[in-house]
């Protein structure tokens, strides 16, 4: 039952998603996140619709936890450097159980489905917890990509005077 | 606040043109357009001079297209003008068509090839354009009741302008047109969330005279079909300077030509200056001819430099143990 | 990201930050990744630079001078009489919004004090309150704000959030340049001893030693050796590399990131190796060993400090003309500033290519010539042997940089090389290169490691449009001129598009040169094997130049 209707409603669940990680951006840009379709000008707001229906389809159809793996990396290589904490990054994953709350207590109750509610919650931790990994190797090649801008900065230099960060 | 107050202003604007010209009629009809007059004149002259009187240091014009460099690679004069007449098609381009406002596309990707498609999104240019003509269009005509006999290009323009004959007096396609694109102008600044953080209320009340003037015109030609022959008697007094005020002018035409009054005073006192700004840009009026003709600042002045000989001074001793030639020994 | 944890009921409301009400209010908050290291006080003293003290953004007090205030309106009117373009700039914008969504950091952001216009705005409404009628009597209404220490914090944090890339200016129907007001709002900061050490430290290594890095003479020319050694080893072959040569016929100036950098040392290989083959008669310069010129970033007057040395050099030497290599900003300020500040170069002579006879008349005033126009010339008169096949393991596309793009309009020489060097080259789409190309994210003096997140969010639009032709077409290098670009890029692909290398055009040469007598090729100047390739894909992304590194 929940199953079918979260197939059902699965075009406005993502839509709702998607506009409810545009309005954790600034006020003032979210017209822009999701009104204008040039990828090129928009690559956030782009992200933001290519991926988010790929991680929704995950909990609706149970596709395999692999299959989201790219669209996961897209989206928090984003989330991951905007001027959000950590718990504000990973925030979104959160935010669909609410999203599919408000959407499907029109048309059917949710507590009445309690297993497969349960089954439901549990991707969406499965999620969050990927998106959590994810979420870490960013900040990790992050501080990766610091040490590494330095060595290349004066990477000839350091190499001559036969520093040992270049040689180990 | 942003919106209530310019909004209020207009309304209040239009309140005093609506008893000023009942009552006052030898003030609202004679010397607040003088006045109003008068300070658009000087103010745009004066804003003008003020400008021009801060000097271009350097040349620094926005090069929006290749450069004049080698003879066998096709430069671009227009977008990146390499001499005079370069610079005066980027500005006629620039002023009667918006070319920048142009640039926007908007990408799409299709199936099979060419994959990338770059589309127009032209929603700005075409309001502002449609806006910025048909106002032109609008003030030219109004030629007609300044002058006796009216022109044939004048009586043509109108006739144009009335192409479509209808109804009576007929339609005027740029009376349609301004109050269209004014719409739209204010709308936009409403509704996108980017524009309505950044829009202040003078942008919203420059807006909404414009609407207030459009509007009581419209009503003064559809509706109240004031007496064009009266409208036409005050104008010609008007520009020879011996004004008559004739019996029969109503309340509308009043708030008319006390908002037009009010607007040409407002324009040198604001935004509205962009009509002469544009002139002077140095990123736009500039020819990109840097590398080969010098560019003279008139404030130049001598700095302090680190010389050749303070340099080898310091450091002569590795300069010459590295074998590197040095001045003095 | 917020340095202060949150607490556990607000862990729980992963909704939305409370809308702000308009932007009238300066409200600024130093998060980490963000904002760029003060200037340390020994650079500002070195340059005689003013209120040199200790002091960070974060910190509650700025230790600011008495009388602040005063000292900036008194160096804005200054400035409104001395730039037309402040002054027009101030005057005729009509918030239209055309810019609006053009910033790559409002794209990468959200921000929308990072949209060009509000940036501006920033600065306009002190202008409007202390410099206009309308703004003296209506104040705030007028869209007038008071200048205050909140106001100066907001424009400290963002007139350093711009990148001077100029964009913008493309789009505005007046040609309003953010650039120019980023210019003067931190030409106005400086007056109050505000000013980021990124900038001021490489400024006072380049006007002691002449290079941003503070390299002494000794230094240079062992860099400048090491590379004609590493260059013997993948060609054979030993090229001449004069340096400070009295009587030569050109002086050759480069960013001096070319020397110390990667991947900006390959360009310098690429560089010796052409001169070597055509047989230029060139020198380099220690005492003028910097092309670029922070000043750019910092004030007019230290444009012209920095910049005075290349012609004073070029006289001291006695060439004929200069030759300026890849680098951007530099090359802004050569084409756009360096004629008016430091002219005329009388001395000098209207630049002729030795090789081919060409006479470059476009530099006859300036006397200098970009090596991508120098190069360009010398292929189309078939002066070289190239053998394009030698970077078949590469398939580029080409980042214009900003400044050679919108403060030149140099967009056809890189093209027309890199065509003639490498038979794989794919264009990125039309709203993201030449006039319109997006920024690197990290120009004017941002590219520091403490801000890492904002570059990352100012290049995203850049990563994201090479990201598509990665995708569309395989491409494994992104081409650019510029040093910064090179610095800088390569931290932007590692993170977004990690696939994606970072190169120069005249490392693309260099591999593609046919030299004579040369040994048969079988690495590229990275020292990567060339023998079987025709791909990269068996050298991981990023190892190459570590690569280098261990075996040297």
């Amino acid at each position: 039952m929940l199953r079918k209707a979260l197939q059902q409603q699965q075009a406005t669940i993502a839509t709702q998603w998607i506009d409810r990680v545009v309005n954790s951006f600034p006020e003032g840009s979210h017209e822009f996140l999701k009104a204008q379709t040039d990828r090129f000008r928009n690559p956030i707001g782009h992200a933001l619709r290519t991926e988010l229906p790929v991680l929704l389809s995950h909990i609706t159809d149970d596709t395999p936890v692999e299959s989201i793996h790219d669209s996961m990396g897209r989206l928090i290589r984003i989330l991951a450097v905007q001027e959000w904490s950590p718990s504000d990054a990973l925030g979104f994953v959160f935010a669909l159980k609410t999203v599919i709350r408000e959407v499907l207590s029109d048309s059917l109750n949710y507590g009445v489905n309690a297993d497969e509610a349960v089954v439901i919650e549990q991707r969406i931790d499965r999620m969050a917890l990927a998106a959590f990994e994810e979420y870490i190797a960013c900040r990790e090649r992050l501080a990766e990509i610091r040490v590494q801008c330095e060595r290349r900065r004066v990477g000839k230099l350091l190499e001559r005077l036969g520093d040992p960060i270049c040689e180990s | 606040m942003r919106i209530l107050i310019p909004l209020l202003a207009v309304v209040v604007l239009i309140a005093i043109g609506t008893v000023g010209g009942g009552g006052a009629r030898y003030l609202f009809f004679v010397v607040l357009p003088y006045a109003g007059l008068a300070i658009f004149v000087l103010g745009i002259v004066y804003r003008v001079i003020h400008w021009a009187r801060s000097p271009v240091p350097f040349r620094i014009p926005t090069s929006c297209g290749q450069q004049k460099s080698l003879p066998w690679i096709r430069s671009n004069n227009q977008e990146n003008p390499h001499n005079m007449l370069g610079v005066i098609w980027r500005m006629i381009l620039e002023v009667l068509f918006f070319r920048s406002l142009f640039r926007n596309t908007t990408t799409e990707i299709r199936q099979g090839p060419p994959r990338v498609l770059h589309n127009p999104d032209k929603w700005l240019w075409a309001s502002s354009l449609l806006f910025h003509w048909s106002l032109l269009i609008i003030l030219v005509r109004h030629f007609k009741y300044f002058v006796e006999p009216v022109p044939n290009w004048i009586i043509g323009l109108q006739n144009l302008d009335g192409f479509f004959q209808i109804g009576l007096p007929v339609l005027l396609l740029t009376d349609i047109v301004v109050v269209g694109a004014l719409s739209y102008l204010v709308l936009r600044r409403l509704w996108e969330a980017k524009l309505r953080y950044i829009s202040l209320p003078a942008d919203y009340f420059a807006l909404f005279l414009l609407l207030g003037i459009t509007g009581s015109g419209i009503y003064l030609r559809y509706f109240d079909k004031s007496d064009i022959t009266l409208a036409k008697q005050l104008g010609t007094g008007l520009l020879s300077f011996a004004p008559v005020v004739p019996e029969g002018l109503g309340a509308t035409f009043g708030v008319h030509l006390f908002l037009v009054s009010i607007l040409l005073a407002y324009i040198p006192l604001s935004k509205l200056v962009h009509m002469a700004g544009v002139f002077m840009s140095p990123t736009r009026n500039m020819v990109n001819n840097n590398r080969w003709e010098r560019h003279v600042n008139p404030w130049d002045y001598p700095v302090t430099v680190h010389t050749y000989e303070e340099y080898e001074d310091e450091f002569r001793d590795v300069m010459k143990a590295a074998e590197l030639p040095v001045e003095k020994d | 990201m917020s340095e202060k944890l949150k607490k556990p009921q607000e862990l729980a409301q992963v909704e939305f930050k409370p809308a702000p009400q308009g932007w009238m209010d300066p409200t600024v908050e130093f998060r980490k990744g963000t904002w760029n290291y003060a200037a340390v006080p020994e650079t500002l003293e070195y340059l005689d630079l003013p209120y040199p003290r200790k002091w960070q953004p974060t910190d509650d007090d700025w230790q600011l001078p008495d009388g602040w205030e005063q000292i900036i309106l008194t160096g804005m009117r200054e400035r409104l009489k001395k730039y037309r373009s402040f002054q027009v700039f101030m005057d005729c914008c009509v918030r239209c919004g055309a810019c609006a969504d053009k910033c790559h950091y409002f794209i990468g952001s959200g921000d929308p004090k990072n949209m060009p216009v509000l940036r501006a705005e920033l600065l306009r409404s002190v202008y409007r309150n202390d410099f206009t009628t309308a703004g003296k009597i209506l104040g705030s209404i007028a869209g007038g704000r008071k200048l205050t220490v909140g106001v100066l914090k907001e424009w400290f944090y963002y007139f350093y959030q711009c990148t001077e890339c100029r964009r913008c200016s493309v789009f505005c129907p007046y040609g309003i340049d953010t650039a120019e007001i980023t210019m003067m709002a931190r030409e106005l900061m400086n007056l109050v001893g505000l000013s980021i050490e990124w900038i001021c430290t490489p400024l006072s290594n380049c006007f002691r030693t002449g290079n941003h890095l503070g390299i002494q003479p000794h230094g240079f020319k062992d860099s400048i050796e090491f590379a004609v050694d590493e260059l013997e080893e993948i060609t054979g072959i030993r090229v001449d590399a004069p340096i400070n040569k009295k009587g030569a016929e050109i002086l050759f100036i480069a960013p001096s990131a070319d020397y110390f950098a990667s991947p900006h040392y390959f360009t310098l290989l690429g560089y010796l190796a052409l001169f070597h083959e055509i047989g230029l008669d060139y020198t380099w310069s220690s005492y003028a060993s910097e092309g670029g010129n922070f000043g750019l970033f910092h004030s007019t007057e230290m444009i012209k400090r920095l910049n005075a040395k290349m012609y004073a050099e070029a006289k001291r030497l006695g060439v004929k003309w200069i030759l300026g290599g890849e680098c951007g900003h530099m090359w802004r300020v050569i084409h756009q500033y360096m004629n008016t500040l430091n002219g005329p170069a009388d001395f000098l002579e209207t630049p002729r290519s030795p090789i081919t006879g060409t006479t470059f008349d476009h530099a006859s005033s300036t006397k200098m010539v970009h090596i991508t126009e120098f190069t360009a010339d010398l292929i189309r008169n078939n002066k070289l042997n190239l053998d394009p096949s030698r970077n078949d393991h590469w398939r580029t596309t080409f980042h214009d940089s900003c400044n050679p793009a919108r403060a030149m309009g140099l967009l056809e020489e890189p093209r027309y090389i890199i065509k003639s060097v490498c038979n794989n080259f794919f264009e990125m789409p039309e709203n993201t290169i030449r006039e319109q190309t997006f920024c690197c994210g990290s120009g004017a003096g941002l590219g520091t490691d403490e801000n890492m997140e904002m570059r990352m969010r100012g290049g995203m639009p850049r990563a994201n449009a090479v990201q598509f032709v990665h995708d569309e077409h395989d491409v494994n290098l992104l081409l650019c001129i510029c040093a910064i670009d090179k610095a800088t890029l390569s931290p932007l692909m590692e993170y977004w598009v990690p696939e994606v290398e970072v190169g120069g055009i005249h490392e693309m040469v260099g591999n593609a040169l046919i030299m004579k007598g040369e040994k048969e090729r079988d690495v590229d100047l990275r020292g990567q094997d060339l023998s079987g390739k025709t791909h990269a894909d068996e050298s991981p992304a990023g190892g190459s130049q570590e690569e280098v590194a261990a075996n040297a």
